[in-house]
């Protein structure tokens, strides 16, 4: 019985945050990302239970938010290098990920890079996605309201910048 | 090897052996020793209590240069003129030849060998791939217009005479073709020759600091140069009657000095044909205006240089 349940355990690893949590989380989930499944398999850290991965650039607040992304995604086909290529559409988020992005704007731009540093393209998308969603349909001074960025151009530079871009314009 | 030296010595002699870098490992190399070394993250982060994406002084969030570009990757193509205008770190990288081919790759690389048969041989992924950043970033806007259907509908529907309006009046040639006159004016959304930065320069300024001037080429917006026809919006009007073109305009076609200020389409009194006006403005006076008559007009059209037809008519 006891063989049976071992044998039917996932094999975990310790990821350790930069505030230097440590996070047992199932080998499975944990290759979601591609730094981490690097990692194991290049330091042949996979057969080690007590081997601790540090990921120095996540701390313990978004490491945690990305292994319940990671988790909830598990089963997700990885994406292929054609995927990369398709068309990136910003209307097709799921209801689950869009609660799981009600968060603080600070937060969203940690995942955005947690996403980039490990190498999570699903989390990745779908974090810039979001992004992509807020600017849609707003003027530029309301997207500076929304993110609290301060105007940098001098009138000559908005007025160039507009001018290269004015085939976005609908008259 | 020297092991008297200093421990910095010692890294920049590692450094200066350095053989390849890739991912997000260093790999230094020396004679008989591997290095494998984790890259330091080479951005600059800011801080702010709850997170190190948001800096807050006075309530402003600066939002790093990496995070941008993960957003930028994801703009839709009639949202970038809305996120190059939201601050300088977006108006760079909307310049930014990684922005445009992200773009080419999202909406018009097609599915046979990369060759998307919507497009002409030209915007083909093969002839542009090459060709330097202004170049490509105008083709691609031009594909676009082909390949994404927000953009398409807008051709479909034809731009409407408002796009002409404070343009500057470059030039305007007239063609007979059987029994219609085309006359075509070519409409420009600068001064020809005069580019902002060159504008707001001063003149004959004196630098001491080089390094600085690499610097500043970063952070510049550059102009562009590679489609000498950007900007550039076409009125073609096909007439029956030879309107000549007044003389204050032919005079200025060198220097540019007038701007379309008003248009109007008017009925005729038959109501069969419509009328066209322009009114012109000198830009460096209120007053003189020279208005041009097209009566009983067959058809107009206001062609943008991003527009398929464009080609056609310029010259």
């Amino acid at each position: 019985m006891n063989t049976e349940k071992t044998k039917l355990k996932m094999p975990s690893i310790k990821l350790q945050s930069s505030d230097e949590e440590i996070f047992d989380t199932d080998i499975q989930i944990a290759k979601c990302s591609g730094t981490i499944k690097t990692m194991l398999e290049d330091c042949g850290m996979e057969d080690d239970e007590n081997a601790i991965v540090p990921l120095p650039n996540v701390n313990s607040t978004i490491l945690r938010k990305v292994l319940t992304w990671a988790h909830y995604h598990k089963d997700d086909p990885q994406p292929t290098e054609d995927d990369e290529s398709k068309e990136k559409r910003t209307d097709d988020i799921i209801s689950w990920d869009a609660d799981f992005l009600k968060v603080d704007q600070g937060t969203l731009f940690e995942l955005i890079l947690a996403a980039n540093y490990l190498d999570i393209k699903g989390l990745l998308e779908l974090t810039c996605k979001t992004v992509a969603n807020m600017i849609k349909g707003k003027t530029p001074e309301e997207i500076r309201k929304t993110f609290n960025i301060k105007k940098d151009f001098t009138p000559a530079e908005e007025e160039q910048v507009r001018k290269e871009n004015e085939w976005c314009e609908e008259k | 090897m020297n092991l008297s030296h200093e421990p910095s010595d010692c890294n920049e002699f590692i450094k200066s052996k350095l053989y390849r870098t890739s991912g997000k490992c260093a790999i230094y190399a020396r004679q008989a020793e591997l290095y494998v070394q984790v890259k330091p993250t080479p951005t600059v982060r800011v801080h702010a209590p709850a997170s190190s994406m948001a800096e807050s002084n006075n309530n402003i969030t600066h939002i790093r240069h990496d995070i941008w570009f993960h957003i930028a990757m994801h703009i839709d193509p009639e949202d970038v003129q809305t996120f190059a205008l939201i601050c300088k770190q977006t108006a760079i990288l909307v310049s930014s030849r990684a922005f445009w081919r992200n773009l080419y790759k999202r909406y018009c690389v097609g599915e046979t060998l990369g060759w998307n048969l919507v497009l002409p041989a030209h915007l083909q992924m093969e002839q542009i791939c090459s060709c330097d950043t202004k170049s490509l970033r105008s083709l691609v806007v031009k594909a676009l217009f082909y390949c994404h259907r927000p953009l398409k509908v807008r051709l479909e529907q034809s731009y409407n005479l408002d796009w002409l309006l404070h343009r500057t009046f470059v030039t305007c040639w007239q063609k007979q073709y059987q029994c219609l006159w085309v006359i075509c004016y070519k409409f420009w959304n600068k001064q020809p020759g005069v580019n902002v930065e060159e504008a707001e320069a001063p003149a004959g300024q004196v630098v001491n600091d080089w390094e600085s001037l690499a610097d500043e080429d970063e952070g510049q917006l550059t102009p562009d140069t590679g489609n000498p026809n950007e900007g550039v919006v076409l009125l073609v009007v096909v007439c029956r009657q030879f309107v000549p073109t007044p003389t204050l305009l032919a005079y200025s076609q060198q220097q540019a000095r007038y701007r379309l200020r008003a248009t109007r389409e008017l009925l005729c009194t038959d109501m069969r044909a419509k009328n066209l006006e322009l009114d012109f403005a000198e830009d460096t006076s209120s007053n003189a205006t020279v208005t041009v008559k097209y009566p009983r007009i067959a058809k107009y059209k206001v062609l943008p240089w991003w527009h398929p037809d464009f080609q056609r008519f310029v010259k």
